[in-house]
């Protein structure tokens, strides 16, 4: 089911684009975006009341636009600045949504965003069997944005159910 | 000080102060201070208004859209249509009237949902309308001083003084200064 | 007097966009310096004379509020401005930062809110015009090829 744009991770992945990134978020994907490979993941592990980790994963088309953007030059061809605007990105993107979830109470530690190239979900068969899950997609550019959201512990504190 | 002096001196009384209208798709540019540009009912669109106290310059423009690579060939006749066309202009116009970008002050209104509810606004055009705003803003290295943009179908009536740059914005008949 | 200012992010573009929005806040600016982490951070601050300091929260290493801690112990620092520009939204974690006398600014923000910020801890209001004056102008100039 895919998640409302009601919901926490929509309104912090949407927010976290438009204001950091300058990219206008669709929530209806285009044939050309839909079909865009996903080539960088960046991954956000979280401790806290819950534990578990979101993951951002973006087609090549968002990269050179969002850290040009986000450096305010035209453009942005070094692949480590690329990495690094995805990795703050999804760190953004997952200081926003916790505390929509959990409560403003809640501390959270946040790891350093770590990144892989190419399209990957780190998430092991076990955790996945027991874990709260939401994503939301995104059609970016002539691309497009995954976000995928996994709580693999503590589940039972969130105050707001993840995909509503 | 003495900028400050010579933006007073050019005030003029609001009574006697001569309306040019901005359209849709439209910029006015004026070293007038016995001018008030104004521009009427704006909805997604957004207003932005520019003023240089120094040079005595304010200017405004109404713009629709975005991106003008929707429409290049509007974007060559009707720049004043879309935020990476329209922004230019509204500067360079400024500037070839005296305005310098380091005195110039920005102010922008508008950018409203289409529908009552922002979820049925399927193309949410006023947002991506400030979007697209705050790119070329952030690219040119230019900081918005006010601004008053969103809202579910709010209608925004907004002029600007062109002797004392004061920008008043009109919404649902009740005034305020941005 | 010119200011001279630490940015403390793990984000070397985070870092790049908040020395933009410095350098287009109309404050009048000397040195600005970079570090990666808290510890780098103290390290600058131990070195060098620093008037500003501008934390990230969620660092290896040394994360901001450590960093904090670590500044309010020491006579030198004790009251060295520091805006902490992070993510963290926790109230409890906002609360404890607060009370070590950060102001705060939420990521994402816009930059004129970063500027407005700025402003009130060093009492330079660059508020009105795009940019405070003409050095700030040539420092943009390079990317300044549309207006």
């Amino acid at each position: 089911m895919p998640t409302s744009t009601t919901s926490p991770l929509w309104q912090a992945t949407a927010q976290t684009f438009e204001e950091l990134a300058l990219l206008f978020p669709d929530a209806t994907l285009t044939e050309r975006q839909a079909r865009a490979p996903l080539a960088l993941t960046a991954i956000v592990e979280f401790t806290g009341p819950m534990r578990g980790r979101l993951v951002l994963r973006v087609s090549a088309e968002v990269l050179p636009s969002a850290a040009a953007n986000m450096l305010g030059e035209d453009d942005a061809q070094h692949a480590p600045l690329q990495r690094d605007a995805v990795g703050e990105l999804a760190n953004v993107i997952c200081g926003n949504v916790l505390p929509a979830v959990a409560g403003a109470e809640a501390v959270f530690l946040l790891s350093a965003p770590r990144l892989e190239t190419g399209d990957v979900v780190p998430v092991r068969e076990a955790d996945r069997a027991m874990a709260q899950h939401a994503a939301v997609e995104v059609g970016v550019e002539d691309g497009r944005a995954v976000v995928d959201l996994w709580i693999v512990e503590g589940a039972d504190a969130l105050l707001v159910p993840l995909a509503a | 000080m003495s900028a400050l002096a010579v933006a007073l001196d050019r005030t003029v009384p609001a009574g006697r102060l001569r309306e040019r209208k901005v359209g849709v798709a439209d910029l006015v540019v004026s070293n007038d201070p016995a001018e008030r540009i104004i521009t009427y009912a704006l909805g997604s669109c957004l207003g932005v208004t520019v003023h240089d106290p120094v040079a005595g310059v304010a200017g405004m423009l109404h713009l629709m859209l975005p991106e003008s690579s929707i429409d290049p060939v509007k974007g060559e006749h009707q720049p004043e249509m879309f935020v990476d066309t329209g922004i230019p202009l509204l500067f360079k116009t400024a500037y070839k009237m005296g305005a310098k970008k380091e005195r110039m002050t920005v102010k922008v209104a508008g950018g409203a949902h289409a529908a009552a509810n922002p979820d049925d606004d399927r193309f949410q055009i006023g947002k991506r309308n400030f979007v697209a705003l705050r790119k070329i803003f952030w690219k040119n290295g230019v900081m918005i001083a006010a601004s008053d943009v969103g809202g579910a179908q709010t209608s925004r009536t907004m002029w600007i003084d062109v002797g004392s740059g004061v920008v008043t914005l009109k919404i649902a008949g009740v005034e305020s200064t941005l | 007097m010119a200011l001279n200012v630490l940015v403390v992010d793990d984000s070397a573009v985070m870092r790049a966009m908040i020395v933009r929005t410095l350098k287009l806040s109309g404050v009048p600016l000397a040195e600005i310096h970079q570090a990666g982490n808290g510890e780098e951070g103290l390290r600058v601050v131990r070195d060098e004379w620093v008037d500003l300091v501008l934390l990230d929260v969620n660092m290896p290493v040394m994360n901001g509020e450590e960093m904090l801690t670590a500044l309010r112990a020491e006579e030198a620092t004790r009251a060295l401005p520091v805006i902490v520009v992070s993510t963290e939204s926790s109230d409890t974690r906002l609360a404890r930062l607060t009370a070590l006398d950060a102001r705060i600014v939420h990521k994402p923000f816009p930059p004129e809110t970063l500027r407005a910020m700025i402003a009130e801890v060093t009492g330079h209001s660059g508020i009105g015009g795009s940019h405070a004056d003409e050095h700030d102008v040539a420092a943009l100039a390079s990317d300044s090829a549309d207006f």
